[in-house]
């Protein structure tokens, strides 16, 4: 079954692309929706969204190919984006990925077993005052502390358990 | 004595976000003035023109003249985009305005939209902003249900509509027509100039794209005029600027400093100098697009566009990026090198090309197994991508690094001939080794490189002895009655 | 009336046109890849750099309107140097198959190649390779000989009105293709083969059976087709091995030959040979197999 968007996101996509001259200027804000309600955009979600803007498809695919932010692939419970910009390798990035590595065992562009995180590398996320910091779903963390990402880390097990009893 | 700030207070007012506490402190009044006043859309350009406000964006053109670049009399709709899309390594500043005074921004929007007459706005934000998102988002529907936005504002028959775009992870969408092209939901690329995008730009309309900063320095000029501004910062570059300040420094932060104020003063004094105590190394000072500064430069220059110019760096869109004695400057410009070939858009082929490969060459340093004759190479490279493509992606790569290779030449050679940082005597890369792996560019004796100049097919030998056409156009060269 | 001087050849030109259209009346040659006169200019292949007195940067001449009293370089060293620059980082990708690529002999990489390309490679990492994708049974696309120029998704969407090719991935991972490896649906795909100034897209149909240089190119035309395409024969003893479009000096295509007329008649019999390759050609009646008995 090909993909589709909830009844409600779906005018929320046609209201959108209403703002702009063209409905191809709602490809990105359509793709931000895709992505906040299934996590990640597939080729049929782009199709969906092609359909649904009255667009060719290939400018639904130029555009998710172009902009990073959009993963092509699952990815997990918790998206874990740690900067490793200039500011925040300064800063010690590199520690922090280190210690996400061996202390929780996350793996980069991998989900771990559990399904819970994924870690990426990404380019400058524009808070390096507060370096080193990471990005995980829509906020941002800074000031990272060993001891903060395993408050952060333990907090988000936690849920996730409780979530499956 | 700590920096205060004149331009940009709200940032410290707390729940400013709020249109009632942005209002109490005379938020959203100049914009009313505008319009009750019936000041003319020209006058308004006029006192930005005379206030001397430049775009603060990092080309540091002057914000009163792109405006009234835009044809007047045309029945084309008029755009104006802000551009939120602030992923300059280094800097933050936008950020501030957008999560702490989202109204300050809307306001200043609006009476730029009035002098030029545009009647739709967007914010494009970068993607990952999520919280700034949210923030405008909900100024601009408390601005427009408070009367401040809409149709018919305050019956003066002038409609401004403002809405936000999130971006989604293109550094290159920061570029004025790379994001006008993005808003068209187009790959971010930029586009050739002419047509310049006061003329054609956003759906070929007339459109002019600013600054977070620059867009939100527009209500207090207009509050207080062009001779307020003035009173700080220099003849060339009046007013105040943000800065945001990061890496190895005591205080980082943002900080609004009048242009023109001593270095020397805000580093030491402002910032509490390098943290740990310890000695400063280098520092970029406009983002990492622009060239490295030693300390003795640093130190000397004053904070506007031109001192800086002249102590042989750029103010660029002034997130500094501060280095102690204990970085590798051959670490930096890898990061550099990295993040500038992540976010080539792949257009121009000096860029898409060159970007990459500045790229492996110091990734191949790092992982202590340069080519032979690297550093040559690195430099013949760097000046042809410099200045030759598109938009200035492919210089700003060029500019930290090649920088630092000339002003840390030493630790560039030792890394090239030891294997290893001098600094940390780590070798950093040295998990991308590929010595083990089978590569037949890399076997036998080591190639010498002639630098570009020596090359056999000179300029010479080749463009004035070979004819004109040498080449026969072979589709043609034997014609059927011939 | 704007008067320029190109290369110190004064010349006078209409409004409104640019450094590349002036040169070129001149008879001064600029090297163009993504320049095609069918579109707008894009300016992003470089290699028409130019230097404008009074301009710290190089121009590109493809985008750059004239101005009266401009004095513009096209062949002092600076301007070799970048595109010599520009040269080498086309290539430092590009795979060393001229001798099985069917776009050699009429191939805009190997021309400029030749004239301001280094003689060494000095790129000593792996090359950037593209998986294997296809536009269809007719057109062979070759991603790892591809410039970038994007002619073929302009053509395909300006032109043909099937916006099916797009540019993929970014920075020296881009990629034009369809995403989804379709053919192009679209009656007159086949001239993107003739877009192409490199050996990226070519004609299965001929591939590696002849060699440009053998081919010896008559205008033709068939009386059969609806569209009244004006082609180019290329043919080898008495055979045809393909089919183009009539290009003109700047191997620019003259009018677009529908995919019937390109990838099915090749038989002689079906084509009316042309006294000139002008598109507007008065037909000549006679039957091209006449021709060969003569």
């Amino acid at each position: 079954m090909a993909y589709q968007l909830s009844p409600e996101n779906q005018e929320r996509v046609q209201q959108i692309s209403k703002r702009y001259p063209h409905a191809r200027s709602g490809i990105l804000p359509a793709l931000h929706i895709v992505m906040a309600e299934s996590g990640w955009v597939s080729k049929d979600a782009c199709d969906h969204v092609a359909e649904l803007l009255s667009v060719p498809k290939i400018y639904v695919y130029e555009a998710l190919t172009f902009y990073t932010y959009f993963p092509q692939k699952p990815v997990g419970k918790y998206h874990v984006q740690v900067c490793h910009g200039i500011s925040c390798n300064l800063r010690g990035s590199e520690d922090t990925i280190r210690y996400l590595k061996e202390k929780h065992g996350l793996k980069e562009g991998e989900v771990t077993e559990d399904g819970l995180f994924c870690l990426d590398r990404v380019e400058c996320l524009g808070a390096c005052g507060n370096a080193p910091m990471m990005q995980v779903n829509d906020d941002y963390f800074e000031d990272l502390t060993e001891e903060k990402i395993d408050e952060l880390f333990d907090g988000w097990r936690k849920a996730a358990g409780n979530g499956h009893k | 004595m700590a920096l205060e700030k004149h331009v940009f207070g709200g940032i410290d007012i707390p729940g400013n976000t709020d249109i009632k506490v942005y209002e109490e402190h005379g938020g959203y009044k100049n914009w009313k003035n505008v319009l009750q006043n019936k000041m003319q859309p020209e006058e308004v350009i006029e006192v930005v023109k005379a206030s001397g406000l430049r775009g603060r964006g990092g080309a540091g053109f002057p914000t009163g003249l792109k405006w009234s670049f835009v044809p007047k009399g045309t029945d084309k709709p008029k755009f104006l985009l802000c551009n939120a899309d602030e992923s300059e390594p280094g800097t933050f500043k936008d950020r501030e305005i957008l999560e702490k005074d989202p109204h300050q921004l809307i306001e200043g929007m609006a009476i730029a939209a009035y002098a030029f007459g545009a009647q739709t706005a967007y914010v494009y934000l970068r993607g990952e902003f999520v919280k700034g998102w949210k923030m405008v988002e909900a100024a601009i529907a408390q601005a427009r249900e408070a009367g401040y936005l809409g149709e018919n504002i305050f019956g003066s028959g002038f409609n401004l509509e403002m809405y936000t775009h999130r971006g989604a992870g293109a550094y290159i969408c920061g570029e004025e027509t790379a994001l006008i092209e993005s808003l068209e939901g187009k790959r971010g690329m930029p586009r050739i100039k002419p047509p310049f995008p006061a003329v054609e730009g956003f759906y070929r309309n007339p459109t002019v794209v600013n600054n977070v900063e620059t867009l939100a320095a527009v209500p207090k000029i207009i509050e207080n005029g062009a001779e307020w501004y003035r009173q700080w910062g220099t003849e060339k570059s009046p007013g105040t600027k943000l800065w945001s300040v990061c890496g190895h420094v005591e205080r980082p932060g943002v900080y609004e400093v009048p242009l023109g104020y001593p270095m020397k003063k805000f580093f030491e004094e402002d910032l509490g100098g390098c943290w740990k105590g310890r000695k400063l190394k280098a520092v970029i000072p406009g983002g990492s697009s622009v060239f490295t500064m030693t300390p003795d430069e640093f130190l000397a220059c004053d904070m506007d566009y031109e001192s800086i110019v002249e102590h042989g760096s750029m103010l660029g869109s002034g997130g500094m990026i501060i280095m102690d004695e204990t970085t590798c400057m051959v670490e930096m410009a890898q990061v550099i090198a990295t993040f500038y070939h992540h976010e080539s858009c792949g257009q121009c082929t000096p860029c898409r090309e060159g970007t990459g490969w500045v790229h492996k060459m110091i990734t191949d340093i790092e992982a202590g197994q340069p080519q032979p004759g690297v550093k040559d190479l690195l430099f013949d490279v760097m000046d042809e991508m410099f200045g030759t493509t598109i938009c200035p992606l492919s210089d700003s790569i060029v500019m930290p690094i090649k920088s630092m290779m000339e002003k840390f030449p030493e630790e560039f050679d030792y890394y090239i001939r030891e294997g290893k940082s001098m600094i940390t005597g780590k070798t950093r890369m040295a998990h991308k080794r590929i010595d083990d792996k089978p590569n037949v560019y890399r076997r036998g004796e080591p190639f010498n490189y002639p630098k570009a100049e020596n090359f056999t097919t000179s300029f010479d030998t080749v463009a004035h002895e070979t004819p004109e056409h040498e080449m026969p156009d072979l589709r043609y060269f034997r014609k059927v009655n011939g | 009336m704007p008067s320029l001087v190109i290369d110190g050849k004064p010349v006078e030109v209409p409004d409104g046109v640019t450094v590349l259209w002036a040169a070129r009346k001149v008879g001064v040659e600029i090297p163009t890849y993504c320049y095609y006169p069918w579109f707008p200019p894009q300016g992003n292949c470089r290699i028409c750099l130019v230097e404008v007195e009074g301009m710290g940067k190089l121009q590109i001449a493809c985008n750059t309107p004239v101005r009266d009293g401009m004095v513009i370089n096209t062949n002092n060293e600076r301007v070799f140097k970048a595109r010599r620059g520009v040269m080498e980082f086309l290539l430092i990708h590009h795979p060393l198959d001229c001798p099985i690529c069917d776009q050699a002999g009429e191939c805009d990489l190997q021309d400029y190649g030749y004239k301001y390309g280094f003689p060494v490679g000095r790129y000593r990492h792996e090359k950037r390779t593209f998986p294997k994708t296809d536009y269809g049974e007719k057109i062979a696309k070759e991603m790892n000989r591809c410039i970038h120029c994007r002619r073929c998704v302009r053509l395909s969407e300006d032109y043909l009105g099937v916006a099916h090719i797009g540019h993929l991935n970014r920075g020296d991972k881009s990629e034009i293709g369809s995403y989804i490896e379709a053919a192009v649906p679209s009656g007159f795909a086949g001239n993107l083969i003739d877009v192409c100034p490199v050996g990226a897209l070519t004609d299965k149909k001929m591939r590696f059976s002849a060699r440009v240089w053998d081919l010896e190119h008559v205008p033709a035309h068939r009386p059969d087709c609806k569209h009244g395409c004006k082609a180019m024969l290329g043919l080898y003893r008495g055979k045809i091995y393909r089919v183009t479009a009539r290009l003109d000096e700047h191997r620019v295509m003259k009018s677009m030959i529908c995919d019937d007329c390109r990838f099915e008649h090749y038989n002689l019999d079906d084509w009316v040979i042309d006294e000139n390759d002008d598109i507007n050609t008065q037909v000549k009646p006679i039957r091209a197999t006449e021709m060969n008995d003569a």
